[in-house]
Order: structure tokens, then sequence, then C-alpha cells
């Protein structure tokens, strides 16, 4: 494997390939490169049988530029030896991959999950996270819009004296007076409820208040639950190319599901056991707020226990076939695209969302996290993943609400069309 | 030049039948073959380097109509010709 084998290693498999001796063997080789290439330097073209062809092709001169001067250099034209591999050859080599053939993708694999695949986690995505009060980018894709929206971000924090911190920072008291208000009602009751009755049902009453003020509890968790969802739709992905006709997507979405409950919980779980230590001493530097967030945490509470004691037993809250509102938080890993692929299967839906909750966002590509927003059910407005005129429809529509906000829309669309063009 | 006349002239050269030139071509080609299949590099000096690439898997995207295509890893071959031969070509 990947070795280099010499000359006088070939000429020995050769003789031994042949039965002869090794000074014929090296005679007939040494003979054989000459003779070849002296046809080549003669302008000939060389065909040898079950290895291919060499072939002089003729460069011409062109203009280029040199790297370190930066000056105009003429590359003179030259002659090029093209080696083209027998067919024969090509088969024998690529034996091991033959049975393979190139396949169409099935539209309900999103490019997410292609990136996902290829060790690329679509970078964008990251750049925002570190950031803290982002105003919220819709679009995973439009990343030079995502670079934007960071730069000033590192301007906002610098201002407000807050270190710009690579990883999502574990506390900061001085953020929090602003965001909390906003942020903590709506993302609990969707986001955490699932878990709230096992991990705090005895243990955190009075604590709660304290821990909440920073909104690392639902953006640290989410982060690595995104990051699982990715692992298992590299494993769906992995299937989808060996039967690629069959749609895995529901199934997709399941694993997706509980994994993302897993790693919330976990999570969760550390975050609650590190804030109530650090939280104490911190505590007594924001005590105006405390009193707010009190008001909010206790109403909150009121609502994780409802829906606790309905969902001790009962499946997790986000799972589609779930009958009553569905309503999910926009964070800064949460955009309208990632909840359409979440309840939906595919980010292409991410349209109807917005529609339904028109009224509370207003550009699309700028949604402010924190808004929680109404999923509707699938039927409402004929979502279907496995439809391609439903996702066509969809993607229409998306096309439509984006030529209502010029000033994202053009890099967003361009980008779309290159991508898949309908 | 094809094959046939390659064989032909070194049979002259090394005074040998074309058959046996055929033979010992035909056992390097498999060597090429076999060794180039596992991934080794074949060095032979001032001509070149017979080596065999492997291509991961790609997606590509069909411009006419936005179909996505899932593309096999492969094995190819390729030659990387010396310095030595590429001066004298010039």
């Amino acid at each position: 494997m990947n070795s280099k084998i010499t000359f006088p290693e070939l000429i020995e498999l050769v003789a031994e390939a042949t039965n002869t001796s090794k000074r014929m063997s090296e005679l007939f080789l040494k003979e054989l490169f000459a003779t070849v290439s002296q046809a080549l330097i003669n302008g000939e073209s060389v065909r040898i049988k079950n290895l291919g062809q060499f072939k002089i092709e003729e460069v011409k001169s062109r203009k280029s530029v040199s790297v370190n001067t930066g000056q105009e250099v003429e590359i003179p034209s030259h002659n090029r030896l093209v080696f083209t591999p027998a067919k024969s050859l090509a088969d024998a080599l690529n034996e091991p991959f033959a049975q393979f053939e190139t396949v169409v993708l099935d539209d309900d694999i999103t490019d997410e999950q292609l990136a996902a695949i290829n060790g690329d986690v679509a970078p964008e995505e990251f750049v925002e996270e570190p950031v803290d009060d982002a105003p919220e980018n819709i679009d995973d894709e439009s990343a030079d819009e995502a670079l934007e929206t960071s730069s000033e971000d590192t301007e906002e924090e610098v201002v407000t004296e807050e270190p710009v911190a690579l990883t999502p920072p574990p506390f900061m008291p001085l953020a929090a007076p602003v965001e909390e208000p906003v942020e903590e009602p709506e993302t609990e009751p969707t986001e955490e409820p699932e878990e709230e009755p096992e991990t705090e049902p005895a243990e955190e009453p009075v604590e709660e208040p304290e821990t909440e003020p920073s909104e690392e509890p639902e953006t640290e968790p989410q982060y690595e639950a995104d990051d699982d969802e990715d692992d298992h739709s590299i494993v769906e992905f992995e299937k989808a190319k060996r039967e690629i006709a069959r749609k895995s997507t529901i199934r997709g979405a399941v694993y997706g599901a509980l994994g993302m409950l897993a790693l919330l919980l976990v999570g969760w779980g550390a975050y609650t056991l590190g804030m109530n230590n650090q939280s104490k001493s911190v505590a007594p530097t924001d005590t105006v707020t405390v009193s707010d967030k009190d008001e909010m945490s206790t109403g909150e509470q009121v609502m994780r226990q409802e829906i606790g004691e309905a969902d001790t037993t009962a499946a997790p809250v986000e799972e589609p076939a779930q009958p009553k509102v569905v309503t999910d938080t926009c964070t800064k890993t949460m955009f309208l695209t990632r909840m359409a692929m979440k309840h939906y299967g595919s980010r292409d839906f991410w349209v109807y969302i917005y529609e339904e909750n028109k009224d509370k966002l207003d550009n699309p590509n700028h949604i402010t996290p924190g808004t929680v927003v109404v999923i509707p059910p699938a039927e409402k407005y004929g979502i279907d993943v496995n439809d391609p005129e439903s996702v066509k429809q969809a993607r229409i529509k998306s096309a439509q609400v984006f030529a209502k906000f010029p000033s994202t829309a053009g890099s967003k669309t361009a980008k779309k069309g290159k991508y898949r063009k309908k | 030049m094809e094959n046939k006349k390659l064989v032909g002239l070194l049979a002259d050269k090394l005074g040998r039948s074309s058959e046996d030139i055929n033979k010992l071509l035909e056992a390097f080609t498999e060597v090429v073959a076999s060794r180039c299949g596992e991934l080794d590099s074949i060095a032979i000096p001032s001509f070149g380097t017979f080596e065999a690439k492997k291509k991961n898997e790609r997606v590509v995207v069909n411009p006419g109509n936005g179909k996505r295509m899932l593309v096999p890893p492969k094995i190819a071959m390729s030659f990387k010709i010396s310095n030595v031969l590429k001066g004298k070509l010039k």
C-alpha cells in the first residue's frame, strides 16, 4: 500500500513473471522506455497494449503573472505529455468500486446533511454561534451575511465591554438584564419541558431564578444537539447511499429528535450543576434583574409543571404527531430553516412557518433570537417531504417572500439558483 | 506508434523474437496493473511514475435541471512525467 516500487524491484518482478533472467528483464525495460521516450521526443504518440497511450500535446504560449513580483510573464509554448490509461487497465484498477453507479440524490437529502458527511458542516453556522446577541440570520447559506452580522456584533460587544468569546461564555451577567425578559419565558416551555420532570423535580425550585439569567442554557445544549442531529443524518445518508430509493427522513427525524433530547438532558443537567455554584457568587451583582426573573421563572415553572405532568409518560412534545399547537423558539442556531428541517423534514418548508408568524417576524433574514414561532401542522399547508410538488410550491413561495426583501434576497436567491434550479 | 510496431522495434534492438518481447511487455503491464491496484506507485528513472490515485466520492449538480448526483469513489491511473523527459520534450 502506497509504497514506491523502484526500478530494480520492477526488474525483479518482471523477471519472475516471465521466467527470464534479471539481465534480460533489465535490458528489455531500459530499451522499452528509451524507445518510448525517443518516439515521444520525435513527436510521435505511443500506444502500449493494456497500458495506455502516451501522447504529446502542444501547449500554446500564454500570459501569466509572476506570483512573487506581480509582473506579467509570458509562459512560452511547450509540449506536454498526456497519458491516457487503456480501458482494460482502468477497469482492472477500478474493480473494487466497479459495482457503484452514479445515482441521483433524493430531494429530501439536504445540503446540510451532505455538508456533514463531507466533514465541513456549513461553516457559516459556526461563525454565528459565538456571537452573543446577533440579529438572527435565517439563512445559513448566505455566508457573507453571516460574516457581516458577526462583525457588527463584535463591535457592539466591545462597546458593552463584553469579551468576544470564541466559545459560548459560561456566564454573562452584563448581558443578562437586557436579554432575559425576552429570551426566557419563550424558550423554556418549548425546548426544555421534556426533561424538566426528570432533572428538576425536587432539587431546583429555589435555585431556578438564579440559574436562568444567562441565555446559555438554551444555546449550549442546542449547539450540541445540532451536531448530534448531523451525526444521525450521516448514518441516515449512509443508508440512503446503499438503498438510495428509500426515504428514511421520518426515521431520521425521530432519531434526531431523540438524540437531541438526550443531549439537551445531559447538557442541561451539567449546566445547572455548574451554574448552581457560579450563580450564587454572581447573584448579588444584579439584584435589580433578579426580581424580574423571579416572576418570569415562577410563571415558567408553573408551565413546566403542567407540561411535566402531561409528559412524564408520553412522547416528546416536538414529535410531529402531537395534536396541540407546536411552537418553537428562534435562537442563534435555530432558524426557520432548521425548524422546518426538524418539524417537516425539509428546510424548504421554512416559508410556511414564516407565513404563519408573519406578524411577529418581519424580514426572514433578520429574526430576533428568542422569538417564539408557531409551527403550523403539516396538513394546513399540505406539507409533504415526499411530494416533489409540495417542495416545489414551498420553493416558489420562498422566492416570493425573498422578493419582498430585496436587500438580502439577491445573494440568497442567487445561491439557491446555483444549487437547485427549479 | 502502435503496440505492434513498438514490439517489432524492441525485438530488433534486443535481438529477440517478438514473441518474447510480447511476453515481457505483457508481464510489465500486468505488474503495473496489479501493483497500482494496491495503490503502489512504480517509478521509472528518467521516464516517469505510474501511480494509481483514489478519488473520493462526491456530489455533483447537473446545471441543467438542478438534480444532485452522487458520484461513487474510484481508482484512477495517473502518470507523472519525470523532469528529465519533460526537459527533453520542450
